[in-house]
């Protein structure tokens, strides 16, 4: 059996965004909806890459 | 200065927006959009077994994970009201707090059904702590989701009571390679979330961990009440799960998730007729323990054990703060165990015959009801699939219960779908549900101390009414003796059919249609006593109503011109009416009294607008654009929800005038992903 080296490999993923741009609320029938938010994700992954030797 | 730090907060967000849109042209790996299900995509939930959703004869949707990252959002109901035929619709009954949110909670509707007529599993297991019959969805973090799979339509047939609208299944993932990855999110009214989760995968073994911590300053909308539209929370999330391969013909698959929440509350109540400010906090928790054992008997034999446990907690207390006294305190705790056996037989994914018992323990005890109750639950169920000619595909099922509460219920099911072309599928079923009255419905007892109204079950009507009457909440000129007869409560019975075709006219365009109808006999709701308790808030209680129907139709169009952009919509129309309140127009029974004029007319047909919280046009749109060269991708959301009934004002208890109606919205989401 070949031996399978353990290579991690890291990636950075960054996002943003809005969710009801149109500001859209109604207090009293929807007070559930807040109107205009804005958001930011950063994920850092870090992923183990397995590679077989070649024979 | 709070002002100054939210728009300082905000000019970052947008500047940071701004420079991605303009600057970074560039990829992701996924499209993460949400088109519709490509034919070889796997689902579980339609027929308890794995199979292709292209040969699966019921209406399913599919949310990938690549959808769920590509909002960006943190709660799974978000998430699922981006979906064509799924609503987020308040408890009506909690609609009478209007500046504050639901305390209620929102829920899903589906086919026009309320919240409590859809099941929601996780990993094919239910969720329990259902409020007034809506479970609150922001349990449920979504960074360790796989997909979400959505069977519209009845499938009681295969999962039991609650089924009747359809059936909601989160499923979780499995490790496949070995990563971490670590996730920080921020948004407006200080939310902040964390999440992190890690996947380790040997050759005979899979771990997975998450976690997720996210909390939120809350929010308010109307500066002139008291206290927060919504108050400051904090939240953590917990899973745990590892896959063993025991032997070459066996799996065992175990799994924890812990959920707590704790919510700092602080609102204006009446001591008599003063107003007083109370402070205090609700704390949930919700855990669960699922074990699954899979063993390959045979070739075509497999055998699958389950053994599931699962509790929820809620306790709420609040104080007084001009004294620290309490002033009120509430809990809910319940508990379920479910052990189950299923033997599928069978080598082709679609000629398989399932079979499977189980039994439900269920104790539930709350201080709005005497003491704790103890359920006991028996099923069995079975279904067979055919391939003839492989086009048509026969799916016929049944399942039996046996509950505490109720008689012994027989939910049949019949569906096909036949290919008449590699482009077009045609499929159609029909199905029986039935939903037992809750304990709630029998046996609650509670008086809201925020909004004053008081809630009794069918069987805690004379008492409660006779209790009010002795504490003079109800005025003493008010003859409460026509109501002093308890009555029992009937399970609601339901069929409903679906008739749907998947055609793709073209290589890039995709089509899916369904019409649907559901009948739902003796229906269970809340309705007003027709007096009021001296504080002018209602009481209510639960009977048996004749009939309703919901129908309507959606359609489901996906359009990709190249690689990089997709364009997807979906559209439903739905009428959803009391059969009765029909007739009624129709013997002209029925009387509206305009608030305003006090002029007295006939209810008319056309002025019926059906069922409240109910919206005829709903539609979404979504626009991805990905670009993998550069690693970027984009995506533009919409979602409308066309004007709904929101609660009578002449008197008559149904909808039937312009004014009893909530607008109509477009909620505009966009966000932008950029991998480095």
């Amino acid at each position: 059996m070949p031996l399978l080296p353990k290579i991690f490999k890291n990636g950075i993923a960054l996002q943003t965004g809005s969710d009801n741009i149109l500001n859209y609320t109604d207090k009293n029938k929807l007070p559930n909806l807040f109107g205009r938010t804005y958001f930011i994700n950063c994920t850092v992954i870090i992923k183990q890459l397995i590679k077989k030797n070649k024979k | 200065m709070k002002a100054i730090k939210n728009n300082y907060q905000t000019l970052i967000i947008l500047f940071v927006t701004t420079f991605f849109t303009n600057f970074c042209f560039a990829q992701v790996k996924d499209t993460g959009f949400n088109k519709l299900s490509t034919i070889d995509e796997v689902v579980v939930t339609a027929t308890r077994t794995q199979k292709s959703i292209g040969s699966i004869p019921v209406p399913v949707q599919v949310i990938g994970k690549k959808f769920i990252q590509q909002t960006g959002s943190q709660k799974l109901i978000d998430i699922l009201q981006q979906q064509t035929g799924l609503v987020l619709a308040d408890n009506p009954l909690g609609q009478a707090l209007q500046g504050y949110p639901n305390p209620l909670g929102s829920g899903i509707q589906l086919q026009g059904l309320d919240p409590a007529y859809t099941l929601i599993l996780m990993d094919g297991e239910p969720l329990t702590g259902r409020n007034a019959g809506i479970l609150n969805l922001g349990r449920i973090a979504v960074g360790n989701i796989k997909q979400i799979e959505i069977v519209k339509g009845p499938a009681t047939s295969l999962y039991g009571s609650d089924a009747l609208a359809g059936v909601i299944n989160i499923i979780t993932e499995k490790p496949k390679h070995t990563l971490a990855d670590v996730q920080l999110h921020q948004s407006i009214n200080n939310t902040w979330g964390v999440t992190a989760n890690t996947f380790i995968k040997n050759k005979k073994s899979a771990f997975q961990l998450f976690a997720n911590r996210y909390s939120s300053s809350g929010y308010d909308l109307d500066k002139t009440i008291y206290g927060k539209t919504a108050d400051p929370y904090v939240n953590y999330s917990f899973a745990a799960k590892a896959f063993l391969d025991i032997s070459n013909h066996s799996q065992l698959q175990t799994s924890l998730r812990i959920f707590s929440q704790k919510q700092f509350n602080n609102y204006l109540v009446y001591v008599g007729a003063q107003p007083a400010a109370v402070d205090g906090s609700s704390n949930e928790t919700d855990w669960s323990v699922n074990n699954q054992l899979q063993t390959a008997v045979s070739k075509k034999i497999k055998l699958i054990s389950r053994f599931y446990v699962t509790g929820y907690k809620n306790n709420a207390g609040v104080f007084l703060q001009s004294n620290h006294q309490l002033f009120d305190k509430s809990f809910l705790h319940q508990f379920l165990l479910k052990p189950e056996v299923q033997l599928e037989i069978g080598e082709n994914a679609n000629q398989k015959f399932i079979a499977g018992a189980g039994y439900n323990y269920e104790t539930i005890n709350a201080n709005r009801y005497a003491s704790q109750h103890n359920f006991n639950a028996f099923y069995f169920f079975a279904q067979k699939e055919w391939l003839f000619n492989n086009r048509l595909n026969v799916t016929a099922g049944t399942r039996i219960d046996k509950h505490t509460l109720y008689n012994l219920q027989f939910s049949p099911k019949l569906a096909m779908a036949y290919k008449f072309y590699n482009n077009l599928t045609v499929n159609a079923s029909i199905g029986t549900g039935f939903k037992a009255p809750d304990f709630r419905q029998q046996f609650l007892s509670f008086s809201n101390s925020l909004i004053g109204y008081t809630l009794l079950g069918a069987n805690e009507r004379s008492n409660g009414l006779q209790q009010l009457k002795q504490q003079g909440q109800i005025d003493n000129s008010i003859d409460i003796t026509p109501y002093l007869i308890n009555h029992t409560l009937l399970p609601e019975k339901s069929i409903g059919i679906n008739v749907g075709a998947k055609f793709s006219p073209y290589k890039k365009v995709q089509i899916a249609t369904n019409l649907f109808v559901n009948h739902i006999n003796n229906l269970i709701d809340r309705y007003n006593l027709p007096f009021t308790k001296i504080n002018n808030q209602a009481i209510y209680s639960y009977a048996n109503f004749n009939k309703i129907f919901t129908r309507g139709f959606d359609v489901n169009v996906n359009y990709q011109p190249n690689k990089q952009i997709v364009i997807s919509s979906g559209y439903q129309y739905l009428e959803a009416k009391d059969k009765d309140v029909l007739q009624k127009i129709q013997k002209q029974e029925l009387v509206k009294r305009d608030p305003v004029t006090f002029v007295s007319n006939y209810v008319s047909n056309k002025e019926y607008g059906g069922l409240f919280n109910r919206s005829k046009h709903s539609a979404n749109m979504q626009l991805a654009y990905s670009n993998k060269k550069n690693s970027f991708s984009s995506s533009l959301r919409a979602v409308y929800r066309g004007r709904f009934g929101y609660t009578d004002i002449n008197g008559n208890a149904i909808l039937d005038d312009n004014r009893e109606y909530a607008n109509g919205y477009v909620l505009l989401n966009a966000s932008v992903t950029k991998n480095i």
